[in-house]
């Protein structure tokens, strides 16, 4: 199987709050050759607990694999695995151009506008734009700008919410799944 | 995390007032011996020294044994714990004592086996320094460990020691790592005994599912060619005699994996023999024809299964196993009982009906009388003049009953010894299973032996393995130990020999040997001996290893280029098992 047929998933893990337990995971997910593209790890101080949500691309078996391994591990609370679609994720993108090759401000203006971002910072060299957004609309705004000139593109890792109860995920049906030799 | 008690629980070995001042150091000590620990074994060095000075104190109630490298430490550990069902402790300074831990740890975590390494650390203030002797032991053992925990400030000891000792002993069962600064070992703390046995999100052994077991029970119940098979998870979980009941109701074969093989008699009517690459020509060949599997308390590891796409795909699948991971890891099942295997194999025996399975049985014993034929009778009774490694397997087997606990290295030595050690009631195998660790055996003979005096231990070893591992005869000469090393000499690494022979067109690289004089060496460390390449002696060789009070090694000269047949090609089915 070629990375082409890699499928993208979101991951979220709820671990204790203890050093190590994102080093824990990160590896269990190298292991099993799963690659990560962003990872949002917060500190639930009130619940005493860690939540990550990772957006990761492989093969599905090998990450239904690596999130047994990760549910089974002391320290780790929650593991779910969802496919593209089964969740409402957001990221944050900041954007910092050139102001002199901006060109027309009013056009430019409404360009931003357009695509539900807003001017964070107006500075004398630069400006920065920020968005929030679902992964492809963070990208289809930095090909807009492109052509202004983008010095800088930063975007945050995802968070999520599931569309659906967990028993209706790409997770759950993983591990109920008809009889098929894996392997 | 931490429920604190104020006073010891009932039934354990030592009283410890509520409260009171001591260093961290001695609180390792206080709660080992709340743990109920009597032996360590490790080694000093500089980091971890506050809590040998400790141990000082305390050497008449929590016994050290100074082994002679930290990786001895850690099988003797490992065989103290597989010998005796207890948690077995290593203790190594850090940085090179800590990472000679490794292998014995990745040893534990494959084969499932409770210890827990307690290392020391360089003082908190100087972490990520690169201080002499300083590594980043935490990760480097994370992936290895069933967990791991820096200590940084003596108060956290008694809760974190406690813990360790819960995780590494319930559910799966696991290494565990508790990695020690040396300020937190001297510094001092309010001594409180401290027991955990809650862990947030931990489930040990989960409920048992009665739906699941019903399931199970009506896949049996309508199975014409059903065939178990027993995993060291019904060792782990002391679940023979429940397993005794439900093949014996139901009339169901079984066959072992190699950690599996002394969970019942080898002389059981009902006992096929052993599964995977070098297992019996029946069990393997029978997976592929049966019409249901149940699977106890094993994980469908590839020498196993083979070609997994290939394998038992005209069967129904039950698996027993308490680790949820294993579940569909390698092999989906139609029924999965996520539980103690000793629980739901009691539940399950009450839920069939009986039956028996002369036929199916009787397609076994077929299988067998071919494999005789084949293999075994000129195995046993070979024309070569030179001895054989199964022949001399079978003659220790036969004369000392099958009730030993032999403890194997790793490779032809080893597959000998799980293919004709017949193990009855009280015989044990402990061997590297997962790993495959060479060098194994000598210590975790020693830590057998430790953990249960009084029984025949026999360590059986290649000429490769032995070694690899060899400074631990100092170990056995310091302790008095009676440790039995049978040592099959054959000057190669004869498994992979084998491998060259039959795969790399007898391109013999890099396996042959030049040997010490065994017996010179054992000498050396007063440990008696005797070297036997004659078939005349060597039974009654064999007989006065067994019979000698103390340590004894016998080195027996073995054909140079003896192969272990059956045996499936790499990558083939179970069903193309390889008689010759």
């Amino acid at each position: 199987m070629s990375q082409e047929d890699d499928a993208r998933f979101t991951l979220s893990i709820v671990s204790e709050n203890e050093v190590g337990a994102l080093l824990r995971m990160t590896m269990t997910l190298a292991r099993h050759r799963i690659r990560v593209e962003s990872l949002t790890s917060t500190s639930d101080e009130s619940a005493g607990v860690h939540r990550h949500i990772v957006v990761a691309r492989a093969r599905p078996d090998r990450v239904r694999r690596a999130m047994k391994q990760i549910q089974a591990s002391v320290g780790v609370l929650a593991a779910e695995y969802y496919a593209e679609g089964e969740t409402v994720d957001r990221e944050v993108a900041l954007y910092k151009l050139d102001v002199d090759r901006l060109g027309d401000p009013d056009s430019f203006r409404d360009l931003v506008r357009a695509r539900r971002a807003r001017v964070l910072v107006l500075g004398e060299t630069y400006v920065i734009i920020e968005k929030t957004g679902c992964g492809r609309e963070i990208e289809e705004l930095y090909e807009s700008l492109r052509p202004f000139g983008v010095m800088q593109f930063v975007r945050s890792g995802r968070i999520m919410v599931t569309k659906a109860g967990p028993a209706e995920t790409a997770g759950a049906r993983a591990s109920s799944g008809n009889r098929a030799n894996g392997g | 995390m931490a429920r604190e008690v104020d006073a010891a629980p009932a039934g354990k070995p030592v009283e410890v007032p509520p409260t009171r001042t001591v260093s961290g150091s001695e609180a390792v000590v206080l709660s080992l011996l709340q743990e109920g620990v009597e032996t360590v074994f490790g080694y000093p060095g500089g980091a971890i020294m506050p809590v040998y000075d400790a141990l000082f104190e305390y050497e008449q109630r929590l016994r050290h044994v100074l082994v002679r490298h930290e990786q001895g430490a850690v099988h003797a550990a490992e065989g103290y714990a597989r010998a005796s069902g207890k948690t077995g402790v290593c203790i190594a300074t850090s940085g090179p004592g800590a990472t000679n831990l490794i292998t014995g740890i990745a040893d534990a975590r494959m084969d499932s086996t409770p210890i827990v390494c307690i290392t020391g650390q360089v003082p908190s203030r100087m972490l990520g320094s690169d201080a002499f002797q300083e590594t980043d032991i935490m990760s480097v053992s994370a992936p290895l460990t069933k967990w791991n925990y820096q200590i940084t400030r003596p108060e956290e000891i008694p809760s974190v020691i406690s813990k360790a000792f819960y995780l590494a002993g319930s559910g799966r069962p696991g290494p565990v790592l508790v990695d020690i600064t040396k300020d937190a070992q001297i510094g001092t703390l309010n001594y409180r005994t401290a027991e955990v046995r809650e862990v947030a999100g931990y489930r040990p052994v989960p409920p048992l599912d009665a739906a699941r077991v019903q399931a199970a029970a009506r896949l049996i119940n309508e199975s014409t060619r059903p065939m178990v098979l027993v995993g060291q998870g019904v060792l782990l979980s002391r679940a023979q005699a429940e397993l005794g009941a439900l093949v014996g109701k139901a009339g169901l074969p079984f066959a072992s994996t190699l950690l599996g093989l002394s969970a019942l008699p080898r002389r059981h009517p009902l006992n096929v023999g052993m599964l995977g690459m070098h297992g019996n020509y029946g069990p393997n060949v029978r997976t592929n024809e049966c019409d249901l599997l149940i699977a106890v308390g094993m994980r469908f590891d590839d020498r196993v299964t083979g070609d997994v796409s290939q394998y038992a795909r005209q069967a129904r699948i039950v698996h027993i196993e308490i680790d949820p991971s294993e579940i569909d890891k390698n092999v989906k099942t139609d029924v999965s009982i996520n539980a103690d295997a000793r629980e739901a194999l009691a539940a399950l025996a009450l839920a069939v009906e009986p039956a028996s399975h002369d036929d199916w049985l009787a397609g076994f014993r077929e299988c067998d009388r071919i494999e005789y034929e084949r293999v075994i009778a000129k195995d046993i009774h070979p024309d070569s003049p030179g001895l054989r490694m199964a022949e001399v397997i079978h003659e220790l087997s036969e004369r000392s009953r099958g009730e030993a606990i032999v403890v194997t290295d790793v490779g032809q030595h080893q597959m000998s010894a799980a293919r004709y050690y017949r193990f009855s009631e009280g015989g044990r195998i402990i061997t590297s299973g997962g790993l495959g660790t060479m060098g194994f055996a000598l210590p975790a003979a020693l830590g057998a032996g430790i953990a249960c005096p009084g029984r025949q231990v026999v360590a059986v070893i290649g000429d490769g393995g032995f070694q690899m591992t060899i400074q631990e005869l100092g170990t056995i000469l310091q302790t008095g130990t009676p440790v039995k090393m049978m040592v099959l000499n054959n000057e190669y690494l004869g498994m992979v020999r084998q491998w060259q022979q039959l795969f790399f067109s007898r391109r013999y690289s890099a396996t042959e040997l030049a040997n010490p004089d065994f017996v010179r060496v054992a000498a050396a460390y007063n440990v008696g001996g005797r070297r036997v390449a004659a078939r005349g002696e060597l039974g009654e060789a064999i007989g006065e290893m067994l019979d000698a009070e103390s340590s004894w090694l016998l080195e027996v000269v073995v054909e140079r280029e003896d192969n272990i047949f059956p045996m499936i090609p790499s990558g083939a089915a179970v069903s193309e098992i390889r008689l010759e």
